[in-house]
């Protein structure tokens, strides 16, 4: 019996691990262009699942899940680059209800777009030759693609810290996020800053988004579902907080993980019980500081 | 021509502001709530159909302007008022068909109203962004709870065969198989009612000062005494119950009820109706709704992928005319009447 526990628990945890990384890839970009500029784009996860699509047409075409993993993302990332050039940064100082609204009209876009190049239906795309089996750990039969998926996003997240930790670039990225007149009369383009940091949260979300398809498959909802998780984050992690972004998702991914295995009925519910209670607990989310 | 008012300048500055734009103002909405009134007689049966959805939509879209026009807060999530209200009308119909349909109405969109008071208190202690995107969260709860609980809501099959027979308006006064016509005409005799005493107690009330003083001045109002959460709460609440009786009828006159009236789709096209006519107008959201409702089913006899259009037209009109149609006009009329007075 214990041992069935064991291996519950194992299952449980690599679950609740998957989903974390997934979710973390997908908010940590809408957190952190919300918190150094202000931006709230209600069109971030559908370049999510814009990556998502634009993946399945690589893969299917080059029977190469390696090249979609490589290629989709920078290919969304520049549709995202032609949009904030475009749209976005017109409204950078215009407030949120024109940013909502702008960014609202753009997920409109790209939903309908998807839907006339890829259709209505639900599409499924096999995970790669070798990360398609099973491996038994402790009893639990885990399927190998979702270590995959958490071994990427841990070689993601520490690059990312690397590059903004150890670099020269990454310091005058913090810096503007604390101090961006100073770091605007030391002669850097700040507006070049911003949508570099812009583009590094589109491409994270756009690697969610192929490296998701295996796992869910890419549907026309994936847009919304995935929004109303990032926004859970977002809230429950505080203003535009990355450390806060990054323990909501680790929580939401226990709930879901062990949530699913022990309550599989509730599941739909538990995001809602993360944020009601981190809400409870602190009002202005984990990491908030003011902004109401 | 202002007019001393005895609450201090605040109110005197709101109260000049209200007077240059009344005479106007009232014409225009004089003329709409006309046309609403008289559809039956002027537009053809087939196209009443279309129009019954947008004048319910357009209420539930003044609804969602309530919060945005009079609080400043911008609801992400607000087809959860406009859904609840929706099946407890369904339920209502289907346990009580011999209690009169008002009294239904009114219960389903109260219990909408007290379910905004609720989860009012979590919402609207936020501002900007935040509440935006606590609200969807919010919303997209309650559509969890539509989805999932099949015995109560019937899950993604939703809803149906809750209309009695005969709908009981008055003890004594009975509809057998309402017609198109006759539905609409209940809509109708709802929505202009509730909606002009709405604009009343929002424009003219104590109360209504209130809620503005609010949002032009969170700090001042609290000096002058007003609890400032609680305004902001029962606002919300009365913009609860407004969608609410715009879901109600939306049941009524469907005759079905799925997830699709409380989804998130929903609450985004409240958003672009409301902005389409104009959020700065009380009544520029029932334009916006007759414009998206009658724009998309034009579009949808060209091209399938209307949807595309509709945000390609709602981008432009953002960036181009952030104040929408009504605040067009309202430019446009202010130019002919006074030519280059700044």
């Amino acid at each position: 019996m214990s041992h069935h526990l064991a291996s519950l628990m194992v299952a449980g945890g690599l679950d609740a691990l998957t989903y974390s990384s997934l979710a973390f890839l997908i908010a940590s970009g809408l957190t952190v262009v919300f918190g150094m500029l202000g931006f709230l784009n209600v069109a971030h996860t559908s370049f999510y699942m814009l990556a998502g699509y634009i993946g399945f047409s690589i893969a299917s075409r080059t029977g190469s899940f390696w090249l979609a993993l490589l290629l989709a993302p920078p290919v969304t990332v520049a549709l995202g680059l032609a949009a904030e050039r475009l749209l976005f940064r017109r409204l950078y100082a215009a407030g949120h209800t024109p940013q909502l609204l702008l960014t609202i009209g753009l997920a409109y876009v790209i939903a309908e777009t998807t839907k006339m190049i890829w259709g209505d239906d639900s599409l499924a795309l096999a995970p790669p030759t070798g990360l398609g089996g099973h491996v038994v750990i402790l009893g639990a039969t885990l399927p190998v693609y979702h270590l995959f998926v958490i071994v990427i996003t841990m070689a993601l997240v520490g690059l990312l810290a690397l590059l903004i930790g150890w670099t020269r670039l990454g310091m005058v990225v913090r810096a503007a996020a604390i101090h961006p007149q100073m770091v605007d009369a030391l002669g850097f383009k700040l507006s070049a800053v911003h949508t570099f940091v812009f583009l590094v949260g589109l491409y994270l979300a756009a690697v969610a988004g192929v490296v998701m398809a295996p796992m869910l498959g890419i549907y026309p909802g994936m847009a919304d579902d995935a929004l109303v998780q990032s926004f859970i984050v977002v809230v429950a992690g505080g203003l535009g907080s990355l450390p806060g972004a990054f323990v909501v998702a680790g929580l939401l991914g226990l709930v879901q993980g062990f949530g699913s295995v022990f309550l599989s009925d509730y599941a739909l519910y538990f995001p809602f019980v993360v944020l009601a209670g981190v809400l409870l607990v602190r009002p202005l989310g984990l990491f908030g500081r003011g902004g109401a | 021509m202002t007019i001393p008012g005895r609450l201090g300048p605040a109110l005197s500055v709101l109260k000049a502001e209200r007077g240059r734009r009344d005479l106007g103002g009232a014409l225009a909405t004089l003329a709409l709530l006309a046309a609403v009134a008289a559809a039956p007689w002027l537009v053809p049966v087939a196209a009443l159909n279309d129009l019954g959805q947008a004048v319910l939509l357009g209420l539930f879209a003044i609804g969602f302007n309530i919060v945005f026009k009079y609080s400043g807060l911008l609801s992400f999530g607000h087809a959860a008022f406009f859904g609840v209200a929706a099946y407890a009308e369904a339920l209502l119909l289907r346990a009580f068909p011999a209690v009169p349909v008002p009294l239904l109405i009114l219960g389903a969109a109260a219990g909408a109203g007290l379910l905004g008071l609720l989860l009012g208190h979590v919402c609207v202690r936020r501002t900007g962004a935040y509440f935006s995107m606590t609200t969807l969260a919010v919303g997209a709860f309650l559509y969890t709870i539509a989805f999932k609980w099949h015995a109560v809501t019937g899950g993604t099959d939703g809803l149906d065969e809750f209309m009695p027979a005969a709908l009981v308006l008055l003890p004594g006064w009975r509809l057998t198989n309402p017609s198109i016509t006759e539905i609409y005409e209940l809509s109708a005799a709802f929505l202009i009612p509730f909606t002009l005493a709405t604009w009343l107690i929002l424009e003219h009330t104590p109360f209504g000062n209130a809620v503005q003083l609010v949002r032009q001045n969170e700090e001042r109002a609290a000096f002058l005494g007003y609890d400032t959460h609680r305004v902001k709460l029962t606002n919300y609440g009365l913009a609860a119950f407004v969608a609410g009786i715009a879901g109600a009828l939306w049941a009524i006159s469907n005759g079905f009820v799925s997830t699709d009236s409380i989804d998130l789709t929903l609450s985004t096209t409240v958003i672009i109706m409301a902005f389409i006519g104009g959020t700065a107008w009380f009544w520029g959201p029932l334009l916006g709704s007759a414009i998206y409702i009658f724009g998309s089913d034009r579009l949808s006899a060209v091209t399938q992928h209307w949807q595309l259009w509709m945000g390609l037209a709602f981008i432009a009109l953002v960036l181009a005319f952030p104040r929408g149609i009504a605040g067009l006009a309202s430019l446009l009329a202010s130019r002919l009447v006074r030519p280059r007075d700044g």
